[in-house]
């Protein structure tokens, strides 16, 4: 199964829907890279409201497709996490540290608009 | 046979037993100053008898259990808990009452040594297994209020207010815990969906001693607020909180702090930018 990455004008958005495994996500980096440079894009956000636990690999592997798409020129913004999730990953010491988050979709949006605008300036 | 005895003895001579009982309680309270006020009154060892008799009618026909116990002493037991009777007080009356009883079986039944000791020995295991049942009920109930004391606790430990649109405060008051720090951090983050909140204000000003411990819980909190796409603003912190922060050389990375609540509210909501102004003509 493959994660479905939807694009909104020069935006993307990739909802997580189920249990991911190890190659899922990294077909998933593979992809959302490819689209980047594809599409021009300059934000991306991944939701994650329907997970319920992810494991180091897959927190690390959101971690880095963070970094490579700043690389490509794109911001990214992870939506909708949910309180058990991110007791557990604080717990498992992973916080994500320059990750930006938002509470839910419509608040993540808002946020990267202010991101792509800060760093159009 | 040693059932029949026993309630014969307790319908011939229920008045002697009656008041030898209530004299023999005057005396050891007279003794004992600890407790004074008798625990069982006239009125209730008359019901208490008359409960051993049905009892003891019972064991005849066979092994009583809990469902007769319950039934004849329940709201005895929970009427004696209730008007904040130890389980010892109980005890010790119910005791006294077997001990009358003892004696004067003793008195009746010299001359016919196995009825006395069929008597006795049947006396002994009602007696068991009544204060075995009140300790069960005791028990039960101070269970019941511990349960439910510590419900309240837990309430009143995590209160999480909002108080402006996508502002929330957590004050924080008395020691922090584990376990209270776990109770924390869920209610919080439960608290942050439910207001769609943007900001947190965690108050540290009631909270007694900050130590390594604490800070770690506090920062646990911090970080997965922000996971969830919240910002965290951390006031109240008092000067002595301030030195043993640094002393311990505890790292708050990140986190931005203000020393008390108002400074916290004005740096969330110019975070927002928003600002609190005055109006020229106020109303009221």
């Amino acid at each position: 199964m493959k994660i479905p990455i939807l694009k909104i004008k020069n935006c993307l958005i990739a909802s997580i829907q189920f249990e991911v495994d190890d190659r899922t996500v990294m077909e998933f980096q593979d992809n959302l890279l490819e689209r980047i440079r594809e599409d021009n894009i300059r934000g991306i956000i991944i939701d994650l409201t329907s997970v319920d636990i992810i494991d180091s690999f897959i927190a690390k592997s959101i971690a880095d497709v963070t970094k490579m798409a700043r690389l490509l020129g794109a911001r990214v913004v992870v939506t909708g996490m949910k309180p058990a999730l991110a007791i557990t990953l604080v717990e498992l010491g992973i916080t994500l540290g320059d990750i930006k988050t938002a509470l839910n979709l419509e608040r993540g949006l808002a946020h990267l608009e202010e991101m792509i605008e800060e760093t159009n300036e | 046979m040693g059932e029949l005895a026993i309630n014969n003895l307790l319908e011939s001579d229920i008045e002697y037993i009656l008041q030898t009982v209530i004299e023999e309680l005057n005396i050891q309270r007279k003794k004992n100053d600890a407790f004074m006020n008798p625990a069982i009154e006239e009125q209730e060892i008359k019901q208490f008898l008359e409960s051993l008799r049905v009892l003891l009618a019972k064991q005849s026909e066979d092994k009583i259990n809990d469902d007769h116990l319950a039934e004849l002493f329940m709201p005895f037991c929970q009427k004696k808990a209730a008007e904040g009777y130890y389980l010892r007080h109980l005890v010790f009356d119910t005791l006294q009452i077997k001990k009358v009883i003892w004696i004067k079986l003793k008195d009746k039944m010299d001359n016919n040594p196995l009825l006395l000791m069929d008597s006795l020995s049947v006396l002994s295991n009602v007696f068991d297994e009544i204060i075995k049942y009140m300790g069960k009920v005791f028990m039960e109930i101070r269970d019941d209020i511990i349960q439910s004391q510590k419900h309240a606790l837990r309430e009143l430990s995590v209160p999480v207010v909002p108080i402006f649109d996508d502002i929330l405060i957590l004050p924080l008051i008395g020691t922090i815990d584990t376990t209270r720090a776990k109770q924390i951090m869920e209610n919080v983050l439960e608290a942050v969906l439910s207001y769609e909140a943007e900001f947190v204000l965690i108050d540290i000003t009631g909270v007694p001693i900050v130590d390594t411990v604490v800070a770690h819980h506090i920062i646990k909190t911090v970080q997965a607020a922000r996971l969830l796409g919240t910002k965290c603003i951390l006031v109240g912190i008092r000067p002595e909180i301030a030195n043993t922060i640094v002393e311990l050389g505890v790292d708050l990375g990140d986190i931005k702090t203000q020393g008390n609540l108002k400074n916290g509210i004005n740096l969330a909501l110019s975070m927002k930018g928003l600002k609190i102004i005055k109006e020229d003509n106020p109303k009221g």
